[in-house]
């Protein structure tokens, strides 16, 4: 009984070397870049990177970011997704009123009303009023910031052309 | 004609307070800008934004506000992580130090100074003396570090560390006249009538990562929620009542 067993095991070792030597190992490793680091990143072409600023209704919080405060309004980021806007008049009771969806973003400085908001590798401009829910980006500087690395420091390798990083998310 | 008296000195007060803010232009100075926590890597100053990223600050001029222009980057070191602006200086925190730039030609900020520290995550803000350091450690920052800092900066070119004091897991802060406000594992309150001997006056229990403080309001941010203080000071310290607090 015993030594079939060993047999078995030395025959499923050499099948296994055997995979890695004829170099098949490789495509195990392009299923699974990075296996490095804890996380894996998301892309976004530039394209749809440029289009994707948009003022939407309120969404929950779910992994929230840095605050800001303008006048009677407060941003809180929701890290590499957007900024919620509450109406901060009263702040015994703050109200969401909206989201801005900015996909790679973290920060964001107002003067008047003008949002500066960091998305990803660009610095964006961007007027806004709410109240006619209105958002336009009046200007974008391409490129001005490095690509985002994964938080455990690593940079993302294969990236699509004409893409960008825009978040790391955690390995499943 | 005792009102219209009153009414005038108040105003005077209000202008002349307005212009003085003007002159100093810091971090909330003009009502124009508004106001981030001390993790923040953005600041607006004059015609001027600044922005760090993991090496380098960079300025943009808002000569047209709506058009901001690249005009420079400054290579400024490592794991470049929070930007402090304050009158004509810029307290930029790093992994391995805390940065202190001159901003005598905005375009060109001016190293004026570096302290070292040992790794960690490192916010910074900063008034006309001294300026307040937090240094923590987690995963990816290394080392076991929990210390509030405190350095004398009247001669930005040599700031003087007066103070360390170890804390839980400080992070965000943020400055209430005489009073420093700690994100720990509470929000904590020191007097820092005294920069060399702070002295924990009062807490929150609540945890957050960082703080905004304008005027009297104190807003917090952490994980599990957006917190809501009114501030008030009294002979004994800091008082402070709970306004709203929506959780995450």
């Amino acid at each position: 009984m015993k030594t079939p067993y060993h047999l078995l095991l030395l025959c499923a070792l050499f099948a296994f070397e055997s995979c890695c030597f004829y170099g098949s190992c490789d495509d195990d490793f392009d299923d699974e870049p990075l296996a490095f680091s804890q996380y894996e990143p998301v892309f976004l072409s530039r394209a749809d990177l440029e289009r994707s600023i948009q003022l939407g209704e309120p969404v929950q919080i779910v992994n929230s970011g840095k605050i800001y405060v303008k006048d009677d309004l407060l941003f809180v980021s929701e890290v590499r997704e957007g900024f919620h806007v509450f109406d901060n008049s009263n702040p015994e009771n703050p109200i969401k009123i909206k989201f801005i969806e900015v996909p790679g973003s973290t920060d964001l400085a107002i003067r008047e009303n003008v949002l500066y908001i960091n998305q990803a590798t660009d610095l964006i401009a961007a007027t806004f009023n709410f109240s006619t829910n209105t958002l336009s980006v009046t200007k974008r500087v391409e490129n001005a910031f490095p690509e985002l690395r994964s938080p455990d420091g690593e940079y993302a390798y294969d990236i699509p052309a004409n893409s960008i990083v825009v978040d790391w998310k955690l390995k499943n | 004609m005792k009102k219209l008296f009153v009414y005038l000195i108040f105003t005077a007060f209000i202008t002349s307070c307005e212009s003085d803010s003007d002159s100093a232009s810091g971090q909330e100075s003009t009502s124009t800008d508004g106001q981030g926590g001390s993790l923040a890597t953005f600041t607006l100053k004059g015609d001027y934004l600044y922005v760090v990223d993991q090496f380098d600050l960079n300025v943009f001029s808002l000569g047209n506000t709506q058009e901001p222009v690249f005009v420079n980057k400054v290579n400024v070191g490592f794991d470049i992580e929070t930007l402090f602006g304050y009158k004509d200086y810029l307290y930029v925190g790093s992994r391995t130090g805390m940065f202190i730039y001159g901003l005598g030609d905005p375009e060109f900020p001016q190293k004026l100074s570096r302290v070292q520290h040992f790794t960690a995550c490192d916010p910074v803000v900063a008034n006309d003396t001294h300026a307040y350091v937090t240094l923590h450690s987690d995963t990816f920052c290394g080392n076991d570090i929990n210390v509030l800092e405190i350095y004398d900066v009247n001669e930005v070119t040599q700031p003087v560390l007066i103070s360390s004091r170890n804390l839980i897991f400080p992070r965000g802060l943020g400055l209430y006249g005489n009073y420093l406000i700690v994100c720990d594992d509470e929000i904590k309150i020191f007097d820092v009538s005294n920069p060399s001997e702070s002295r924990l006056v009062n807490a929150i229990d609540r945890q957050a990562f960082d703080v905004i403080i304008s005027g009297d309001l104190l807003i917090a941010i952490g994980e599990t929620g957006l917190f809501q203080y009114r501030l008030s000071t009294s002979q004994e310290g800091v008082a402070y009542t709970a306004l709203s607090s929506i959780s995450i």
